[in-house]
């Protein structure tokens, strides 16, 4: 490791220390998918995601997540597989019902 | 007009069980909720006019029995025990030390790539989440699902299923970080064979 990068390292440490820890911006990043954050809690995760990527990684990781539940709303074959269907017990029972109209 | 509905335990029976299937997590009370919701629809056959499709009349009625069969089943349980879920909370971070609270070096988050799309392409990423989501406490992953697939807000969960907005914040953080870490073991780790 070259001095600039040791040098480098070692202000992005001094600066983190310096933060709230990752597990507070973990919470603050799941609350933002659910509300508006404050001016004073935006500006926290923003200086803390610039030094961490690993909070950006939860972040993007957490996206992600709901995205994929999004798609998966009106397709839930992607998740229960498409094969996944009534049993046949559970077809016939259904059926009798619906011929006797109870 | 709509179809016969002796025709409609083939026609949409299998996709009324698996939109039923994701958000209850169980096969037996998705077959009930699927016979429920048809007959529900027999009995108010005539209702139907066919401003929708028949498929998303009879999805609405779904829809309308599994937020009220989660409610009458989930409305005031007790929130799980505090220090199990506490150890949930901590883990993947360093419990002491300079560097208490930040992530600890065998629990890094990995990169998954930016582009979810890409994501979604891949069949094992929709069975290590399927995995994973099945392995959530039933009411968290129900919770989850209502406000996140379904768009149910924050208010409503809370009034319909007793809860605090503390609680709702709290069980929606731990269903997000436990679903990440589980797919971190489950597909990340395996993808790559670490």
């Amino acid at each position: 490791m070259t001095i600039f990068k040791r040098l480098h390292w070692a202000v992005i440490q001094a600066i983190a220390r310096r933060l709230p820890p990752c597990r507070a911006i973990t919470h603050l990043l799941s609350e933002s998918r659910d509300r508006k954050l404050s001016l004073r809690e935006r500006i926290t995760v923003r200086s803390h995601l610039v030094v961490c990527t690993w909070c950006t990684r939860f972040g993007h990781q957490i996206a992600c997540l709901e995205e994929a539940l999004g798609f998966a709303a009106d397709q839930p074959e992607r998740l229960v597989g498409a094969e996944t269907g009534l049993a046949d017990s559970a077809r016939d029972r259904i059926r009798k019902h619906l011929q006797a109209g109870d | 007009m709509g179809t016969d509905p002796r025709d409609w335990v083939d026609k949409y029976g299998d996709s009324l069980f698996r939109y039923a299937l994701v958000r209850v997590r169980d096969r037996t009370i998705a077959e009930d909720l699927v016979q429920d919701t048809l007959l529900a629809a027999l009995r108010q056959v005539e209702s139907f006019r066919g401003d929708s499709s028949e498929r998303t009349w009879l999805t609405g009625i779904l829809r309308h029995k599994i937020f009220d069969h989660l409610r009458k089943q989930f409305r005031n349980v007790p929130v799980q025990d505090d220090d199990v879920l506490s150890a949930v909370d901590q883990r993947g971070f360093e419990a002491e030390g300079e560097w208490a609270g930040h992530w600890a070096p065998g629990s890094l988050p990995t990169e998954w790539g930016r582009d979810p799309h890409a994501i979604m392409e891949q069949a094992e990423f929709w069975a290590a989440f399927n995995e994973c989501l099945s392995l959530l406490p039933r009411r968290m992953a129900s919770l989850f699902v209502l406000h996140v697939m379904d768009g149910v807000s924050a208010n409503e969960l809370c009034n319909d299923f007793g809860l605090t907005p503390t609680n709702l914040r709290v069980t929606l953080y731990r269903a997000r970080k436990q679903l990440r870490d589980c797919l971190e073991q489950r597909w990340i780790k395996k993808a790559t064979g670490k």
